[in-house]
Protein backbone atom coordinates (compact mmCIF):
# COMPACT_ATOMS: atom_id res chain seq x y z
CA UNK A 1 0.00 0.00 0.00
CA UNK A 2 1.57 2.96 -1.11
CA UNK A 3 1.68 6.12 1.68
CA UNK A 4 1.37 9.69 1.22
CA UNK A 5 5.28 9.90 0.50
CA UNK A 6 5.30 7.55 -1.71
CA UNK A 7 2.47 8.90 -3.47
CA UNK A 8 4.16 12.77 -3.69
CA UNK A 9 7.34 11.30 -4.56
CA UNK A 10 5.63 9.32 -8.00
CA UNK A 11 3.57 13.15 -8.08
CA UNK A 12 6.92 15.63 -7.87
CA UNK A 13 9.13 13.07 -9.63
CA UNK A 14 10.07 15.63 -12.12
CA UNK A 15 9.74 18.86 -10.46
CA UNK A 16 12.18 17.05 -8.24
CA UNK A 17 14.62 17.92 -10.70
CA UNK A 18 16.35 20.77 -9.39
CA UNK A 19 19.69 20.44 -10.28
CA UNK A 20 21.94 21.63 -13.26
CA UNK A 21 25.13 20.34 -14.44
CA UNK A 22 27.81 22.29 -15.72
CA UNK A 23 26.75 21.62 -19.79
CA UNK A 24 29.47 23.41 -21.40
CA UNK A 25 32.33 21.31 -19.11
CA UNK A 26 30.28 17.99 -19.55
CA UNK A 27 29.95 18.83 -23.63
CA UNK A 28 33.66 19.52 -23.57
CA UNK A 29 34.25 16.07 -22.29
CA UNK A 30 31.92 14.13 -24.06
CA UNK A 31 32.51 15.54 -27.22
CA UNK A 32 36.60 15.16 -25.83
CA UNK A 33 36.05 11.56 -25.11
CA UNK A 34 33.79 10.67 -28.44
CA UNK A 35 36.74 12.39 -30.62
CA UNK A 36 38.84 9.75 -28.78
CA UNK A 37 36.59 6.83 -29.51
CA UNK A 38 36.85 8.60 -33.54
CA UNK A 39 40.24 8.47 -33.28
CA UNK A 40 40.82 5.07 -31.63
CA UNK A 41 38.11 3.72 -34.38
CA UNK A 42 39.97 5.43 -37.20
CA UNK A 43 43.13 4.08 -36.15
CA UNK A 44 41.78 0.42 -35.88
CA UNK A 45 40.35 1.03 -39.17
CA UNK A 46 43.86 1.64 -40.63
CA UNK A 47 45.52 -0.92 -38.64
CA UNK A 48 42.97 -3.22 -40.30
CA UNK A 49 43.58 -1.94 -43.44
CA UNK A 50 46.94 -1.84 -43.47
CA UNK A 51 46.85 -6.04 -42.14
CA UNK A 52 44.84 -6.32 -45.19
CA UNK A 53 47.02 -5.24 -47.61
CA UNK A 54 49.69 -6.94 -45.99
CA UNK A 55 48.08 -10.00 -46.19
CA UNK A 56 47.35 -9.48 -49.61
CA UNK A 57 50.72 -8.89 -50.47
CA UNK A 58 52.16 -12.09 -48.28
CA UNK A 59 49.21 -13.92 -50.78
CA UNK A 60 50.42 -12.36 -53.51
CA UNK A 61 54.06 -12.81 -53.01
CA UNK A 62 53.30 -16.70 -51.86
CA UNK A 63 51.51 -17.27 -55.03
CA UNK A 64 54.74 -15.46 -57.22
CA UNK A 65 57.35 -17.57 -55.48
CA UNK A 66 55.36 -20.69 -56.10
CA UNK A 67 54.91 -19.64 -59.83
CA UNK A 68 58.48 -18.71 -60.04
CA UNK A 69 59.84 -22.14 -57.96
CA UNK A 70 57.18 -23.55 -60.28
CA UNK A 71 59.06 -22.77 -63.66
CA UNK A 72 62.27 -22.92 -62.16
CA UNK A 73 61.92 -26.60 -61.13
CA UNK A 74 60.05 -27.49 -64.81
CA UNK A 75 63.38 -25.87 -66.12
CA UNK A 76 65.34 -27.26 -63.76
CA UNK A 77 63.86 -30.62 -63.42
CA UNK A 78 64.38 -31.94 -66.73
CA UNK A 79 60.51 -31.90 -67.26
CA UNK A 80 61.21 -29.10 -69.85
CA UNK A 81 59.86 -30.03 -73.65
CA UNK A 82 61.04 -28.35 -76.52
CA UNK A 83 57.34 -27.48 -77.21
CA UNK A 84 57.90 -25.15 -73.91
CA UNK A 85 60.70 -23.40 -75.60
CA UNK A 86 59.35 -22.95 -79.54
CA UNK A 87 55.90 -23.89 -80.93
CA UNK A 88 57.23 -25.13 -84.08
CA UNK A 89 60.43 -27.15 -82.29
CA UNK A 90 57.66 -28.96 -80.33
CA UNK A 91 55.31 -29.71 -83.34
CA UNK A 92 58.77 -31.23 -84.70
CA UNK A 93 59.69 -33.30 -82.11
CA UNK A 94 55.97 -34.40 -81.99
CA UNK A 95 56.22 -35.65 -85.07
CA UNK A 96 59.57 -37.40 -84.61
CA UNK A 97 57.79 -39.27 -81.63
CA UNK A 98 54.78 -40.68 -83.67
CA UNK A 99 57.39 -41.94 -85.75
CA UNK A 100 59.48 -43.87 -83.56
CA UNK A 101 55.98 -45.08 -81.09
CA UNK A 102 54.81 -45.90 -85.08
CA UNK A 103 57.89 -48.02 -85.36
CA UNK A 104 58.44 -49.60 -81.58
CA UNK A 105 54.81 -50.54 -82.33
CA UNK A 106 56.04 -52.89 -85.33
CA UNK A 107 59.30 -53.60 -83.34
CA UNK A 108 56.98 -54.89 -80.34
CA UNK A 109 55.22 -57.71 -82.21
CA UNK A 110 58.50 -59.43 -83.13
CA UNK A 111 59.37 -62.63 -81.69
CA UNK A 112 63.38 -62.08 -82.43
CA UNK A 113 64.90 -60.78 -79.42
CA UNK A 114 67.49 -63.46 -78.94
CA UNK A 115 68.87 -62.46 -82.10
CA UNK A 116 72.45 -61.72 -82.04
CA UNK A 117 71.98 -58.58 -84.10
CA UNK A 118 68.48 -57.40 -83.28
CA UNK A 119 70.02 -57.45 -78.87
CA UNK A 120 72.81 -54.96 -80.35
CA UNK A 121 70.58 -52.57 -82.05
CA UNK A 122 67.97 -52.40 -78.68
CA UNK A 123 71.54 -51.88 -76.72
CA UNK A 124 72.29 -48.91 -78.87
CA UNK A 125 68.56 -47.83 -78.97
CA UNK A 126 68.63 -48.26 -74.57
CA UNK A 127 72.11 -46.14 -74.88
CA UNK A 128 70.08 -43.52 -76.85
CA UNK A 129 67.55 -43.54 -74.22
CA UNK A 130 70.33 -42.71 -71.82
CA UNK A 131 72.02 -39.86 -74.43
CA UNK A 132 68.09 -38.41 -74.53
CA UNK A 133 67.20 -38.53 -71.03
CA UNK A 134 70.30 -36.30 -70.39
CA UNK A 135 70.20 -34.17 -72.85
CA UNK A 136 66.37 -33.56 -71.73
CA UNK A 137 67.94 -32.90 -68.06
CA UNK A 138 70.63 -30.25 -70.24
CA UNK A 139 67.52 -28.49 -71.81
CA UNK A 140 66.06 -27.69 -68.25
CA UNK A 141 69.37 -26.29 -67.46
CA UNK A 142 70.12 -24.04 -69.87
CA UNK A 143 66.91 -23.16 -71.65
CA UNK A 144 67.38 -22.84 -75.08
CA UNK A 145 70.64 -24.69 -76.79
CA UNK A 146 70.90 -24.86 -80.16
CA UNK A 147 73.35 -27.54 -79.35
CA UNK A 148 71.34 -29.40 -77.27
CA UNK A 149 68.00 -29.57 -79.36
CA UNK A 150 70.41 -30.52 -82.63
CA UNK A 151 71.76 -33.61 -79.61
CA UNK A 152 67.68 -34.48 -79.03
CA UNK A 153 66.64 -34.59 -83.06
CA UNK A 154 69.52 -36.50 -83.55
CA UNK A 155 69.10 -39.30 -80.99
CA UNK A 156 65.61 -39.00 -82.45
CA UNK A 157 66.78 -39.98 -85.87
CA UNK A 158 69.02 -42.43 -84.88
CA UNK A 159 66.93 -44.64 -82.66
CA UNK A 160 64.16 -44.02 -85.97
CA UNK A 161 67.40 -45.89 -88.38
CA UNK A 162 68.09 -48.40 -85.10
CA UNK A 163 64.28 -48.80 -85.26
CA UNK A 164 64.45 -49.54 -88.97
CA UNK A 165 67.24 -51.52 -89.24
CA UNK A 166 65.55 -54.14 -86.64
CA UNK A 167 62.45 -54.28 -88.79
CA UNK A 168 64.66 -54.56 -91.70
CA UNK A 169 66.75 -57.99 -89.95
CA UNK A 170 63.19 -58.99 -88.69
CA UNK A 171 62.07 -59.13 -92.52
CA UNK A 172 65.40 -61.16 -93.45
CA UNK A 173 64.73 -63.65 -90.76
CA UNK A 174 61.28 -64.16 -91.96
CA UNK A 175 62.10 -63.98 -95.25
CA UNK A 176 64.80 -66.55 -95.06
CA UNK A 177 62.53 -68.82 -92.58
CA UNK A 178 60.10 -68.89 -95.91
CA UNK A 179 62.32 -70.08 -98.29
CA UNK A 180 63.21 -72.51 -95.40
CA UNK A 181 59.96 -73.53 -95.33
CA UNK A 182 59.69 -73.31 -99.47
CA UNK A 183 62.40 -76.30 -99.81
CA UNK A 184 61.19 -78.42 -97.18
CA UNK B 1 3.25 13.79 -28.86
CA UNK B 2 3.72 11.91 -32.16
CA UNK B 3 5.38 14.97 -33.38
CA UNK B 4 8.31 14.83 -30.61
CA UNK B 5 8.53 11.31 -31.06
CA UNK B 6 9.23 11.92 -34.34
CA UNK B 7 11.94 14.63 -33.71
CA UNK B 8 13.35 12.64 -31.66
CA UNK B 9 13.64 9.86 -34.06
CA UNK B 10 15.12 12.20 -36.57
CA UNK B 11 17.52 13.28 -34.04
CA UNK B 12 18.91 10.17 -33.31
CA UNK B 13 19.34 9.23 -36.98
CA UNK B 14 21.58 11.97 -37.30
CA UNK B 15 23.16 11.49 -34.71
CA UNK B 16 24.04 7.88 -35.92
CA UNK B 17 25.33 9.53 -38.94
CA UNK B 18 28.06 11.27 -36.64
CA UNK B 19 26.45 15.24 -36.56
CA UNK B 20 27.85 16.95 -33.54
CA UNK B 21 24.70 19.48 -33.55
CA UNK B 22 22.29 16.34 -33.29
CA UNK B 23 24.17 15.34 -30.17
CA UNK B 24 24.35 18.33 -28.48
CA UNK B 25 20.41 18.64 -29.17
CA UNK B 26 20.13 15.10 -27.53
CA UNK B 27 22.28 16.26 -24.80
CA UNK B 28 20.19 19.19 -24.06
CA UNK B 29 17.25 17.38 -24.18
CA UNK B 30 18.11 14.64 -21.15
CA UNK B 31 21.26 15.99 -19.29
CA UNK B 32 19.15 17.43 -16.55
CA UNK B 33 16.73 14.91 -15.85
CA UNK B 34 19.88 12.40 -16.03
CA UNK B 35 22.07 14.56 -14.19
CA UNK B 36 19.59 14.48 -11.12
CA UNK B 37 19.05 10.82 -11.47
CA UNK B 38 22.79 10.64 -10.59
CA UNK B 39 23.00 13.26 -8.43
CA UNK B 40 19.93 11.85 -5.97
CA UNK B 41 22.19 8.30 -6.44
CA UNK B 42 25.66 9.18 -5.80
CA UNK B 43 25.24 12.34 -3.54
CA UNK B 44 28.05 14.39 -5.13
CA UNK B 45 27.95 16.79 -8.24
CA UNK B 46 31.63 15.81 -9.75
CA UNK B 47 30.91 12.34 -9.27
CA UNK B 48 27.02 12.88 -11.18
CA UNK B 49 28.74 14.84 -13.76
CA UNK B 50 31.51 12.03 -14.44
CA UNK B 51 28.74 9.74 -14.77
CA UNK B 52 26.31 11.89 -17.19
CA UNK B 53 29.42 12.24 -19.35
CA UNK B 54 30.63 9.02 -19.01
CA UNK B 55 26.71 7.57 -20.01
CA UNK B 56 26.06 10.14 -22.99
CA UNK B 57 29.70 8.32 -24.37
CA UNK B 58 28.55 5.28 -23.76
CA UNK B 59 24.81 6.08 -25.35
CA UNK B 60 26.07 7.82 -28.15
CA UNK B 61 28.81 5.15 -29.11
CA UNK B 62 26.21 2.18 -28.59
CA UNK B 63 23.55 4.31 -30.45
CA UNK B 64 23.58 1.92 -33.15
CA UNK B 65 22.11 -1.24 -30.59
CA UNK B 66 19.17 0.31 -29.66
CA UNK B 67 16.21 -0.90 -31.36
CA UNK B 68 13.28 1.05 -30.57
CA UNK B 69 14.28 4.73 -31.07
CA UNK B 70 11.37 5.92 -29.59
CA UNK B 71 12.78 4.59 -25.90
CA UNK B 72 15.98 6.59 -26.04
CA UNK B 73 15.23 8.37 -22.78
CA UNK B 74 14.95 5.12 -20.78
CA UNK B 75 17.58 3.44 -22.17
CA UNK B 76 19.49 6.24 -21.70
CA UNK B 77 18.60 6.30 -17.89
CA UNK B 78 19.64 2.28 -17.71
CA UNK B 79 22.68 2.98 -18.81
CA UNK B 80 23.24 6.51 -16.61
CA UNK B 81 21.75 4.11 -13.21
CA UNK B 82 23.85 1.37 -13.78
CA UNK B 83 26.89 3.45 -14.17
CA UNK B 84 25.65 4.98 -10.72
CA UNK B 85 25.27 1.79 -9.17
CA UNK B 86 29.16 0.58 -10.65
CA UNK B 87 30.70 3.29 -8.88
CA UNK B 88 29.25 2.80 -5.79
CA UNK B 89 30.25 -0.89 -5.81
CA UNK B 90 33.83 0.49 -6.24
CA UNK B 91 33.08 2.90 -3.56
CA UNK B 92 32.55 -0.20 -1.47
CA UNK B 93 29.46 0.34 -0.91
CA UNK B 94 27.76 -2.78 -0.07
CA UNK B 95 24.40 -3.49 -0.21
CA UNK B 96 24.56 -6.60 2.17
CA UNK B 97 21.95 -8.61 3.43
CA UNK B 98 19.56 -7.21 6.32
CA UNK B 99 18.21 -9.16 9.38
CA UNK B 100 15.08 -9.34 8.01
CA UNK B 101 13.92 -9.38 11.82
CA UNK B 102 14.97 -5.11 11.81
CA UNK B 103 12.32 -5.13 9.21
CA UNK B 104 9.34 -3.79 11.78
CA UNK B 105 12.00 -1.07 12.40
CA UNK B 106 10.51 0.77 9.99
CA UNK B 107 9.29 4.14 11.14
CA UNK B 108 5.21 4.79 10.10
CA UNK B 109 5.63 6.80 7.17
CA UNK B 110 2.14 7.27 6.40
CA UNK B 111 1.14 10.23 8.32
CA UNK B 112 -0.03 12.74 5.78
CA UNK B 113 1.86 14.71 3.30
CA UNK B 114 1.85 18.51 3.51
CA UNK B 115 2.49 20.19 0.81
CA UNK B 116 6.29 20.25 0.41
CA UNK B 117 9.33 22.07 -1.68
CA UNK B 118 10.28 19.44 -4.42
CA UNK B 119 13.72 20.53 -3.94
CA UNK B 120 13.72 20.37 -0.34
CA UNK B 121 12.94 16.45 -1.14
CA UNK B 122 15.54 16.02 -3.26
CA UNK B 123 18.33 17.48 -0.49
CA UNK B 124 17.02 15.33 1.52
CA UNK B 125 17.10 12.23 -0.63
CA UNK B 126 20.53 12.98 -1.15
CA UNK B 127 20.94 12.87 2.66
CA UNK B 128 20.16 9.57 2.94
CA UNK B 129 22.55 6.63 3.67
CA UNK B 130 23.70 5.32 0.19
CA UNK B 131 22.39 1.85 0.65
CA UNK B 132 18.83 2.65 1.52
CA UNK B 133 18.65 5.84 -1.10
CA UNK B 134 19.91 3.67 -3.96
CA UNK B 135 16.94 1.17 -3.18
CA UNK B 136 14.07 4.12 -2.50
CA UNK B 137 15.26 5.89 -5.71
CA UNK B 138 15.13 2.95 -7.72
CA UNK B 139 12.12 1.94 -6.38
CA UNK B 140 10.32 5.05 -5.65
CA UNK B 141 11.42 7.51 -8.41
CA UNK B 142 12.20 5.00 -11.23
CA UNK B 143 9.98 2.88 -10.74
CA UNK B 144 11.59 -0.76 -10.44
CA UNK B 145 9.41 -3.51 -8.41
CA UNK B 146 11.69 -4.59 -5.47
CA UNK B 147 12.58 -8.04 -7.57
CA UNK B 148 14.04 -6.45 -10.45
CA UNK B 149 16.16 -3.56 -7.43
CA UNK B 150 16.88 -7.28 -5.83
CA UNK B 151 18.69 -8.34 -8.94
CA UNK B 152 19.98 -5.17 -9.90
CA UNK B 153 22.20 -4.76 -6.71
CA UNK B 154 22.23 -8.70 -6.18
CA UNK B 155 20.32 -8.61 -2.69
CA UNK B 156 17.33 -10.52 -1.79
CA UNK B 157 13.67 -8.57 -2.51
CA UNK B 158 13.23 -9.28 1.22
CA UNK B 159 16.95 -6.96 1.85
CA UNK B 160 15.12 -4.29 -0.95
CA UNK B 161 12.38 -4.49 1.01
CA UNK B 162 13.64 -3.95 4.10
CA UNK B 163 15.54 -0.87 3.07
CA UNK B 164 13.37 0.45 0.98
CA UNK B 165 10.78 1.03 4.48
CA UNK B 166 13.79 2.44 6.19
CA UNK B 167 14.89 4.81 3.99
CA UNK B 168 11.47 6.08 3.16
CA UNK B 169 10.82 6.48 7.14
CA UNK B 170 13.94 8.05 7.38
CA UNK B 171 13.18 10.33 4.56
CA UNK B 172 9.46 10.90 6.33
CA UNK B 173 11.78 12.17 9.66
CA UNK B 174 13.56 14.55 8.05
CA UNK B 175 10.97 16.11 5.88
CA UNK B 176 9.47 16.84 9.32
CA UNK B 177 10.15 20.37 10.58
CA UNK B 178 10.91 21.21 7.12
CA UNK B 179 7.73 21.24 5.35
CA UNK B 180 6.43 24.79 4.45
CA UNK B 181 2.94 26.13 2.97
CA UNK B 182 2.13 28.08 0.19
Amino acid sequence: MSTELEKYLIVQREAMDVESPDDQGIWEGIRKDLHLADARTEKKRILIRIRNIAAVVIIVLSVGYMINDLLVERWSGGELTLADIDRELGEKENEYRALVSFKLEEVGSFNHVDNLIIAELFEEIQKLDTIYEQTLKDLGELGYNEQVIHTIFDTYEKKIYLLELIILENNKIRNYETDENLFL
Amino acid sequence: MEETININRRVIERCLEGDIKAQFQLYKQYSKAMYNVASRFLNNKMDAEDILQESFVTAFNRLGELQNRDAFGSWLKRIVINNCISLQRKRKIQFEEIDEQRHGEAVDADEGMPEVDPAMVHRAIKELPAKGRTVLVLRALEGYSHKEIAETLDITVSTSKTQYSRALALLNEKLKGKVYVD
